[in-house]
């Protein structure tokens, strides 16, 4: 009956009573998790607040960077006749609930077919970080599975190196970088995007960082261990692409 | 009518508190199976029908919450009542009511889980199956889950028993 589809009117109305009644409760757990875990932690938020800074003024030096980087690829693009570059029609939403038995890594989202969201639309963390797709659309509500969930699985690359392979959700505790050549070159801190091959996400998306490497020379290919770039454990406030 | 209203609200509210609180706590996606806990003190202390009305809606909200098909945590939850309400018979004595309902609790946990796993694998046949990888499920989220809903278990027996005294229904115990 889920494959049909009968059952989405149901589930939409249940949508509709639960998350608002969990949000509000979330809500007042949050404040008083907030609450104890300042008391607490307080001594290290000056430290913490002076790493920080540092790493705000070397992300702006790298954007500058990459703005600049930008320009030069747009202006050769054109000179090329390459088409256009799209900038990613997205509607925001919230999520509004994860699956509370834990057997799969979904979310509810607060956006269904009424406000224009499809199935298996890509789902961004700002600014361009992957978190998974739309895998069910319900009225005013949408399943997104997570890239964490096993059953998930994204066309990935490497960027220094441009090595190809393909990331595979590990229930939640991390992801893994499969099908990658003996001879590709990778190690930790490597940046892990989308490829773009196979039209399932748009290319390019930060999927995360390479956190270790599981290479047998006997074996056909080796792995990669990545970290999500967006924390997958806190979300809030993410894209759907349109 | 007013003992299904109310407890098919009790369900929902415990199927609420499951997904809020236990969200803002930092156990992630670790959080006891409250709903199941409600489904187990159906079994241990009312009559045959009402826990298994009781099941099925537990049952049919938490395959709606979950990303999982859709029946998958019905078939699971009621066969897993099922189980308990055979098996509670043999304990029926006062003096054994804590030990036991621990141990209803703890079978129902390693139950409710195998028996999710293994109705998966019979989705395959339609097509319907969801992909898991067993090793952290067994070793990590089972044992964690059992312990989480020892720990839980009597909380959720004083809702049960609020909600039975709303409910005006017949205890057997």
């Amino acid at each position: 009956m889920d494959a049909t589809g009968y059952l989405n009117f149901a589930k939409n109305i249940f949508f509709k009573l639960s998350v608002n009644i969990s949000s509000k409760l979330s809500l007042a757990g949050d404040s008083t998790k907030n609450f104890f875990a300042v008391v607490f932690t307080i001594k290290n938020i000056v430290k913490e607040n002076a790493v920080l800074n540092q790493k705000v003024d070397e992300l702006s030096f790298e954007t500058a960077r990459l703005e600049s980087a930008k320009e030069e690829n747009q202006a050769l693009r054109k000179a090329l006749n390459f088409k256009q570059q799209s900038i990613f029609k997205m509607l925001p939403v919230e999520v509004k609930s994860f699956d509370p038995t834990g057997f799969t890594q979904t979310v509810i989202i607060n956006a269904g077919s009424a406000d224009g969201v499809s199935q298996s639309s890509t789902v961004i963390a700002s600014p361009g970080l992957l978190v998974g797709k739309v895998t069910k659309v319900y009225a005013d509500f949408s399943e997104v599975t997570l890239i964490t969930d096993p059953v998930s699985i994204v066309n990935a690359k490497v960027a220094d190196s441009n090595a190809q392979g393909l990331i595979r959700g590990q229930h939640g505790l991390s992801l893994l970088l499969d099908l990658l050549t003996q001879n590709e070159v990778i190690k930790p801190g490597d940046k892990v995007l989308t490829s773009g091959l196979g039209s399932d996400f748009p290319s390019d998306l930060l999927i995360g960082e390479v956190s270790a490497i599981a290479s047998i020379p006997s074996q056909l290919f080796q792995k990669a261990y990545i970290t999500p770039a967006a924390d997958l454990r806190d979300l809030q406030f993410i894209f759907v692409i349109k | 009518m007013k003992k299904w209203v109310i407890n098919f609200l009790a369900v929902l509210l415990l199927l609420i508190l499951q997904t809020a609180i236990f969200d803002s706590f930092g156990l992630g996606q670790q959080s006891p199976n409250l709903v199941l806990l409600l489904i187990v003190l159906f079994a241990v202390f009312s009559d045959f029908w009402q826990g298994l009305i009781v099941s099925m809606i537990g049952g049919i909200l938490l395959d709606f919450s979950s990303g999982l098909p859709d029946g998958l945590f019905l078939i699971a939850v009621l066969l897993t009542f099922l189980t308990l309400f055979m098996v509670r018979g043999f304990f029926t004595t006062r003096s054994e009511n804590r030990a036991s309902l621990i141990g209803f609790v703890a079978l129902s946990s390693v139950e409710f889980f195998v028996l999710t796993l293994l109705i998966n694998q019979m989705f395959k046949l339609f097509h319907l199956s969801h992909v898991f990888y067993y090793r952290p499920l067994l070793f990590k989220q089972l044992p964690l889950n059992l312990v989480l809903d020892v720990l839980f278990i009597y909380p959720v027996f004083y809702y049960y028993l609020l909600v039975d005294r709303l409910a005006d229904s017949k205890r057997i115990i």
